[in-house]
């Protein structure tokens, strides 16, 4: 065999590593980007994991196996890449320590301090009372046929009311989450308000909704899935 | 400062960080993998507690050891760019040929063995356990043979076209003796690593009276693994030590701190070394046991130091070739001490186990748990002195380490990097140790019970 045929050959052989570390772990690396934006609480984020939880490791094999295949067929190409490219390998190696020990750690303790592990919702909680709840009250309407009506209320109408800090009164939440938690939207528009319809599909009564009539008020709460079951 | 000296602090810091979690993965595999087997076979429920509790402890083990491999392999281009260009054909081979057939199957069958219990049937999922140790263990043989080839270079011409390291002979570059020699020491030392982890474990919960079936049987594989380790270990690095006599003869006599010929030659026991570590103050030598260990007889000329550096300026023109002879001299005696000592606390627990915990023997017992970090300064202090020992080589005759760095760093680059890497080890080393010592204490039943933690169904997993 000539020295160029096999040296095409090996270009390709990198080709085909550098294109399934790409295809392969372009996945894990979606999953882990979505993973605080998807995962709501600490078992939502375990599931998604889950999803790569077998694969992640064998999949970064194929960085591996790309740099040592380039390190042996173009000793000068992987010389003059990785060493040129330092700062940047530097900052992708520890980011890569930091996830493959994140994926194997994370599950292996549970105390109040780790994020969201016991107390689903508490960071979302306080985001959503700081920023949201100002500008957007919200009216949430419950009925009987399953069917959850979110108003936006326009400024000058009353507030909602309950005491501060009192969450099942409060509407400490957003029309994402509630997107996410009650499934599909349906928009109205007319006479000043703005109207959502909120429909979970396939149950009869949106168990995540949660009204309190007694402050006066028309509130919601989300209730963690897992738990009402 | 010197960027030679900033890259050498950085690899060897990130090899010897890797080389904490690598041994214990070599050996404790087969604990996992013996134990899962004997469940196969006899079908009873202790032996799978055994090999989900062992398993568990190798696991947290185990990612650690992955993540920071990743580093290793890319430092070569990173900041060893010289040395890249130069051996790339060569030692690049065995690199590639690692990741190709082991890191695949030990990390595709590792993921199989986590997710596949009560999926698998029984034998299929011992199968795969089986299939992570051959992985791990087959990676140790082809990464020893790229660096047995830096020690003792052999199957290779130098090119006069591109003035680079080329391989001629793969069979040489395969069963060179020093490579299986650094296998024999290696694999030895991670079977050591993983016994006596698992004695300091299971001493600690024997002296404590919980669990004590489970802790006897993982107490008794272990001592019998562990004090044949040992040995096996001391084995090897005697063959290892004579066969460096004659390939690397500067390492040799620099691990023994011998400055001039001797026939025969004395051994020092202790020695006291200047501020630049090249320079003896004083030592407590012993007549002629240095020609003992080396012939076993009490004559036979072992070559001093400054012999073999005129030697070699003679060869290779003027320099230093001495290594840092403090350093060498004493991780080789912190080595082997820690050795000698490891097979005599394994004869211990050998003992302990075998006459069924006798009361005489018993106050010793609870220090038992104190031998777990004992191979882990035994196997740095052992590669510290390997690669000390070659330099101011880095392929030994070949090239010399500072012309092997990457000539485009600066000193502020690299700097940056070793601050990085340090802080996150250092975190990563309190969080593993940590785990490691949280699941020890735990026991089995935590293990078996939160097994759901490591691989709850990928839908609607029950905590």
């Amino acid at each position: 065999m000539s020295t160029e045929f096999l040296q095409t050959l090996w270009f390709i052989l990198i080709a085909v590593l550098w294109i399934g570390f790409f295809f392969l772990e372009g996945f894990d690396y979606g999953v882990g980007i979505l993973l605080p934006f998807l995962g709501k609480e600490d078992r939502e984020r375990r599931e998604i994991i889950n999803t790569i939880g077998p694969f992640w490791d064998g999949n970064e094999v194929w960085l591996i196996t790309a740099g040592g295949a380039m390190f042996a067929a173009f000793p000068n190409w992987y010389a003059t890449m990785f060493s040129g490219f330092y700062l940047a390998l530097v900052l992708m190696l520890l980011a890569l320590i930091a996830r493959g020990v994140a994926f194997e750690f994370r599950s292996k303790d549970r105390r109040p301090a780790w994020p969201d592990s016991r107390r689903p919702y508490r960071r979302e909680h306080e985001l959503h009372r700081w920023f949201f709840e100002p500008a957007q009250p919200l009216r949430i309407d419950v009925r009987p046929n399953g069917v959850a009506h979110i108003r936006h209320a326009r400024r000058d109408l009353p507030q909602p009311q309950g005491r501060r800090g009192d969450r099942s009164s409060r509407c400490d939440c957003s029309q994402t989450a509630l997107a996410i938690c009650l499934g599909q939207r349906r928009h109205h528009r007319g006479r000043g308000i703005s109207q959502h319809e909120y429909i979970r599909p396939g149950r009869g009564r949106p168990d995540c909704v949660s009204v309190d009539h007694r402050s006066g008020a028309v509130g919601c709460r989300l209730v963690d899935l897992s738990r009402s079951k | 400062m010197d960027p030679v000296i900033l890259s050498r602090w950085q690899f060897a810091l990130t090899t010897i960080y890797h080389f904490f979690f690598v041994p214990l993965t070599l050996g404790l595999g087969w604990f996992v993998a013996i134990w899962e087997t004997i469940y196969v076979r006899t079908d009873n429920e202790a032996y799978k507690r055994l090999a989900k509790f062992w398993g568990k402890l190798f696991l947290i083990n185990f990612a650690m050891g992955v993540v920071t491999g990743i580093v290793l392999e890319f430092q070569f281009g990173m900041n060893w760019s010289g040395f890249s260009r130069f051996v790339g054909d060569i030692f690049g081979a065995p690199l590639a040929i690692e990741a190709l057939l082991a890191f695949f199957l030990e990390s595709t069958f590792l993921g199989i063995w986590i997710f596949g219990w009560n999926r698998l049937s029984k034998g299929l999922h011992a199968a795969t356990i089986w299939m992570v140790v051959i992985g791990s263990n087959l990676s140790a043989l082809w990464i020893l043979m790229a660096n047995g080839w830096m020690q003792s270079p052999v199957g290779y011409v130098i090119s006069e076209v591109t003035g680079r390291a080329e391989l001629v002979d793969f069979g040489a570059l395969m069963f060179n003796p020093r490579a299986w020699l650094f296998f024999w020491h290696t694999i030895s030392a991670g079977f050591a690593t993983a016994a006596f982890f698992t004695l300091g474990i299971s001493a600690y919960h024997l002296a404590r009276k919980q669990n004590v079936e489970f802790f006897q049987r993982s107490f008794r594989l272990a001592a019998l693994i562990g004090l044949i380790a040992a040995v096996m270990v001391g084995v090897a690095g005697h063959v290892q030590g004579t066969y460096l006599l004659e390939v690397q003869p500067m390492a040799a006599a620099a691990s023994e701190a011998l400055w001039d010929t001797a026939d025969p030659a004395p051994f020092s026991v202790v020695a006291i070394f200047d501020a630049t570590g090249k320079q003896e103050i004083w030592s407590l030598k012993i007549p002629k046991a240095l020609s003992l260990l080396y012939f076993f007889r009490t004559e036979g000329e072992v070559p001093g130091i400054n012999q073999i550096q005129a030697e070699y300026v003679a060869k290779y023109g003027p320099g230093d070739y001495v290594p840092l002879v403090a350093l060498t001299f004493w991780m080789f005696r912190i080595m082997v001490g820690l050795g000698l000592l490891m097979i005599a606390l394994g004869a211990y627990s050998l003992y302990m186990a075998l006459r069924n915990w006798p009361k005489k023997w018993a106050r010793w017992f609870k220090w038992i748990v104190w031998v777990i970090p004992l191979p882990y300064l035994a196997n740095p202090a052992g590669w510290i002195l390997t690669e000390t020992g070659r330099q101011p080589w880095i392929v030994h005759g070949l090239l010399k380490t500072e012309n092997a760095v990457s000539p485009t760093l600066g000193v502020g680059t690299i700097l940056f990097s070793l601050i990085a890497f340090v802080l996150i080890y250092a975190v990563l080393m309190a969080v593993d140790i940590y785990l490691l010592v949280k699941y020890g204490k735990a026991g089995p039943d935590a293990a078996t019970h939160e097994s759901a933690d490591i691989a709850p169904a990928v839908v609607g997993a029950v905590d």
